[in-house]
Parts: C-alpha cells; sequence; structure tokens
C-alpha cells in the first residue's frame, strides 16, 4: 500500500496546528477567543473521565435516530417510487417537511414531546430521513427497462421483481443516501442537545461555552467529527462487506 | 413440441395518442416445434416487437398469439428469451443469473434447476466462471451466459433478439456455430431476431423477411441447407440467390418508399 495518501494529510495537518500554535503563542491571544490546540488537547484530558458518557449520549441519538430514519425512509421510498398516487399524495407534503429549517420548529417539537428522548429523536428523524428515501426512490426508478423486462418475461410478479431486481439495483444509491443520513444524523443529534438535554456533546459544548470555556467546547467538536467520520466509514465498510458489487456501480466509493 | 401461431396481430403504440404508430400490421405467421426462424429486416419493421407479442412482453392491439395451444404469457414457462445485451444482473454470479428464472418461482426451484445450470454451463464453456460476477467477463461469455439463462427452464421455445449485435465479428461467428449446435442437440424451436442477411441464412430453417412502415412480413424463405452447416454455404448459388432475395425484398421496397415520399 502506497504511503503518500495517508502522511500527506498528516503532514499538512501537523503544519496547519503548529502553525495555529504560533500565532496564539505570538499574538497572545486569550484563549477565551481562541485556544491554542495544546489548550484544547489539555482540556480534552482534564474533563476526560467525563468524555464517555456525553459521547454515549450523543451516539445513542444518533443510532436510534438514523435506525428510525432508515426503517421509514427506506419503504417510503419504495413506496413512492412504485405507486404513482402515493407519490403525487404525499411527495409535496415530504419535500415541504424537508424545506423548513430543523433548528426553527425544535423548540416547538420540545414543547410538544417534552424534554426526552422522543423530542431528539423526531428532530434527528427530520433531518436524516429525506436523504435516504429520496436515494431509494432513486434507485428504483433507475432500474433499466432491460432488467425489468427479464422479470416481466420470467414471470416475476410485483414483489418478487422488488426484491430480486428493483432493490439489489438500488442498493448503491441507497448506500450514498445511508452515507448523507448518518453525517446528517450527527447534526440532528447535535441540535436536539442545543435546545433540550443535560447530557451529550452537543450539551457539552452549550455548557462550555457558557462559561467561555472554548477549549473545552472544541474539544468536543473534536470528538463529534471523529464519531461522524467513524460512523460514515462504518457505513461503508457495511456496503463493502455485504454488496461488494454495489461499490463501483455508481463509482462513488 | 410446440407449434407457435400468430394471427392477424397488429401492435400499435400510442393508439389513443395523437400521433399512433403502427408497429405491426396483421400479420400471421405459423411456426412448427424445431423449427430455427430468424426474422430479418431493417430497423423499424417491427421485428422485436413482434418477438415481444410471443414473449408476452407486449400485448398485441389486435389478434393473438398462441403458444402451443395457450395463449402467451409473460413467465410461462414454454418461453425462454435472450435479450440484445446480455442483460445479465450485476449483482449475482453467472451461476444464479443463469438461475434466475428458476429464483423466480421459489428458492427452492433454484436448488432443483441448480444441476442443470451446471451442465449449460459445462455446454457454452463457461464452467470455470460460474461463480464469477458478470462484469468480469467478455461480451461473448456474457452473451453465453445469456443464453444458458434462456434455457435453464428447459423452454420449448428460446427467443433472441439480436444476441449478437453488441458482439465483435469473431465472436459473433463463434456463437453462431455454437447456437446451430444447441439447437440441432436440444430440438427446440427457435426464434432469431437479426438484421443480418447472412448470419439468418447461416442459421435460420426458414427467414421472415419483414419490411417497415407498416411492420409486416414482406417473404416467407425456406433456407434447404442440411445441419450441421459450414460457413462454405454462403457462398454457395443457393445461399447467393436468397442473399439477392432478400435485398430486392428490403432495399427495393426502401426505394419504392423514398420515391412516394418525394
Amino acid at each position: 500500500m502506497p504511503m503518500r495518501p495517508v502522511i500527506l494529510p498528516i503532514i499538512s495537518l501537523a503544519v496547519l496546528l503548529l502553525a495555529w500554535e504560533l500565532y496564539v503563542w505570538i499574538f497572545a491571544v486569550p484563549s477565551y477567543l481562541l485556544p491554542a490546540p495544546s489548550a484544547i488537547w489539555a482540556s480534552g484530558t482534564q474533563i476526560i473521565g467525563a468524555v464517555p458518557i456525553h459521547t454515549w449520549a450523543t451516539l445513542f441519538t444518533v443510532l436510534a435516530g438514523f435506525a428510525v430514519s432508515v426503517a421509514v425512509a427506506i419503504p417510503l421510498g419504495v413506496i413512492i417510487s412504485v405507486n404513482r398516487l402515493a407519490s403525487e399524495a404525499i411527495y409535496p407534503l415530504l419535500v415541504f417537511a424537508n424545506a423548513i429549517p430543523v433548528i426553527a420548529v425544535a423548540p416547538i417539537i420540545v414543547v410538544m414531546l417534552g424534554t426526552g428522548i422522543e423530542a431528539r429523536l423526531v428532530i434527528n428523524f427530520l433531518v436524516c430521513f429525506f436523504p435516504i428515501m429520496v436515494a431509494t426512490a432513486a434507485g428504483i426508478l433507475d432500474t433499466p427497462k432491460d432488467y425489468l423486462d427479464l422479470g416481466k418475461s420470467t414471470g416475476a410478479g410485483f414483489m418478487t421483481g422488488l426484491l430480486t431486481i428493483r432493490m439489489p439495483h438500488a442498493t448503491p444509491f441507497i448506500f450514498s443516501g445511508l452515507k448523507i443520513g448518518i453525517t446528517l444524523s450527527v447534526i440532528g443529534a447535535v441540535v436536539g442537545e442545543f435546545i433540550t438535554s443535560n447530557r451529550g456533546l452537543g450539551y457539552l459544548i452549550v455548557s462550555s461555552t457558557t462559561n467561555f470555556d472554548l477549549a473545552q467546547a472544541m474539544f468536543s467538536v473534536v470528538v463529534l467529527a471523529f464519531m461522524s467520520v467513524i460512523l460514515f466509514q462504518i457505513v461503508q465498510f457495511a456496503q463493502k462487506l455485504w454488496f461488494p458489487w454495489s461499490i463501483k456501480a455508481n463509482g462513488m466509493g | 413440441m410446440k407449434d407457435v401461431l400468430i394471427d392477424r396481430v397488429t401492435k400499435i403504440f400510442g393508439a389513443d395518442s395523437s400521433a399512433p404508430f403502427t408497429a405491426l400490421h396483421d400479420i400471421s405467421l405459423d411456426i412448427k416445434g424445431g423449427e430455427f426462424l430468424s426474422l430479418l429486416g431493417p430497423s423499424g419493421c417491427g421485428k422485436s416487437t413482434l418477438l415481444r407479442c410471443i414473449a408476452g412482453l407486449e400485448t398485441p392491439t389486435t389478434g393473438n398469439v398462441l403458444v402451443g395451444g395457450g395463449g402467451a404469457r409473460p413467465g410461462f414457462d414454454n418461453i425462454g428469451f435472450v435479450f440484445q445485451g446480455s442483460n445479465l444482473l450485476p449483482w449475482l454470479s453467472v451461476l444464479d443469473n443463469v438461475l434466475y428464472p428458476a429464483r423466480v418461482k421459489s428458492r427452492s426451484t433454484v436448488e432443483q434447476y441448480r444441476d442443470r445450470a451446471h451442465e449449460l454451463l459445462e455446454q457454452v464453456g463457461l464452467s470455470h466462471v460460474a461463480n464469477q460476477r458478470p462484469e468480469s467477463l467478455s461480451g461473448g461469455m456474457q452473451q453465453r451466459a445469456g443464453i444458458a439463462r434462456g434455457l435453464v427452464m428447459d423452454p420449448d421455445i428460446l427467443l433472441m433478439d439480436e444476441p449478437f449485435s453488441a458482439l465483435d465479428a469473431m465472436t459473433r461467428e463463434e456463437l453462431q456455430f455454437e447456437l446451430v449446435r444447441l439447437h440441432q442437440e436440444t430440438g427446440k424451436t427457435f426464434i432469431f431476431v437479426t438484421h443480418a442477411i447472412s448470419e439468418a441464412i447461416f442459421l435460420s430453417s426458414r427467414i421472415a423477411v419483414m419490411e417497415a412502415f407498416p411492420g409486416r412480413i414482406s417473404q416467407l424463405i425456406d433456407v434447404e441447407f442440411e445441419y450441421p452447416r459450414t460457413l462454405d454455404l454462403l457462398n454457395s448459388k443457393q445461399a447467393i440467390d436468397i442473399d439477392a432475395a432478400i435485398r430486392a425484398s428490403i432495399y427495393g421496397e426502401a426505394k419504392t418508399q423514398a420515391q412516394t415520399d418525394r
């Protein structure tokens, strides 16, 4: 394996962090305006005991919200792609629902559902179901006519055709949607925690900034970023593991 | 062996639109069991549409297609279909692609036909790639797998829609030989759509020459060469006469068409 693609970005990052560190040090920027990377690291080591609890709280919202979104979005995507009536009846509403800025409705949802996990799940769902649904529908609709003819010529009924032709063909599309969805799910979870929570990385950011503890807030952001990247990689890995043929199909690894 | 009876079939696309297109006009044809019939004609003559009507992929606007006394229905076990592109599903192995028609029935049917699928892959020389995915195969190999898939349910009739049109000339010749061999070995009815005159002469026991606007059969030509055939037959007096008759039928008509247009 060539090392260059691994080493180069690490060097760029190191240079960037060093420049940042020097800037803060040379101009003596106070840490409540811009903490140096070393300060962020130090702050992280101070709260390291509490980090797993907050990370887990956020991760739970991310995964639960993502699971609910997938469970709703994929069947919904199938329905709107194969049924004209359903598509005409509900698709405009879904577009409209997606157009509402979630941050704007989040406080309303909290009033309606309380400050528990339910509100956060709904907020999360609103952010991440749409791309998964649209990707599913696009994949189903993209099925080549020849494949459908093959099904027809062998006597495949609707369900058989859906399961053996349309869904497999839609798989690479669905995974594109899932990769966008899991990333949005992290955003959704943080928005939920901003509005209502006493735990989670989103909560940690809000409570740190209230105390002008930017180092701690930034450390939380770094943890969030890592979470997001790792989750994305897990989705990608699942695709490689279970649907290896779908990787090349849409040219997006 | 089942006959195919095409009885006054007319197919109009967009019949209720402002610009209806008559793809097939009043076509009647009786195809006997075990025959190798080619549907030959220029593009737009409706040869593929006629084949799709036999397969049940299109429904005639008027008229009937009867297969072995019953109506052709999609998924009729009596019919295998070979597509123009190989049309293999990229997510299945070559073996599973060949078994796809069995999979459509049920998972247990797949097990019943597994041995037969292996046999067919052996017959078309693909045993060694049975577990690979189609994308790793050459065009010729893909089309061989497509033919094996068409034969897997042991249909009486194999329909082929320009199966070799995307292949290079040499692969194409190779597959023509194999197809004639398969026809002899299986004794099935082969119905073959093509726009290549020499291909039709080399393969078929009978050629239905079609014309366009509206699509219809202009000539039925018996090709009385013995099987197995060699490519030499294309140089014989008889083959040259058939070739000339077909060209006259197709191009002669096209010229008349051009003149009336003017």
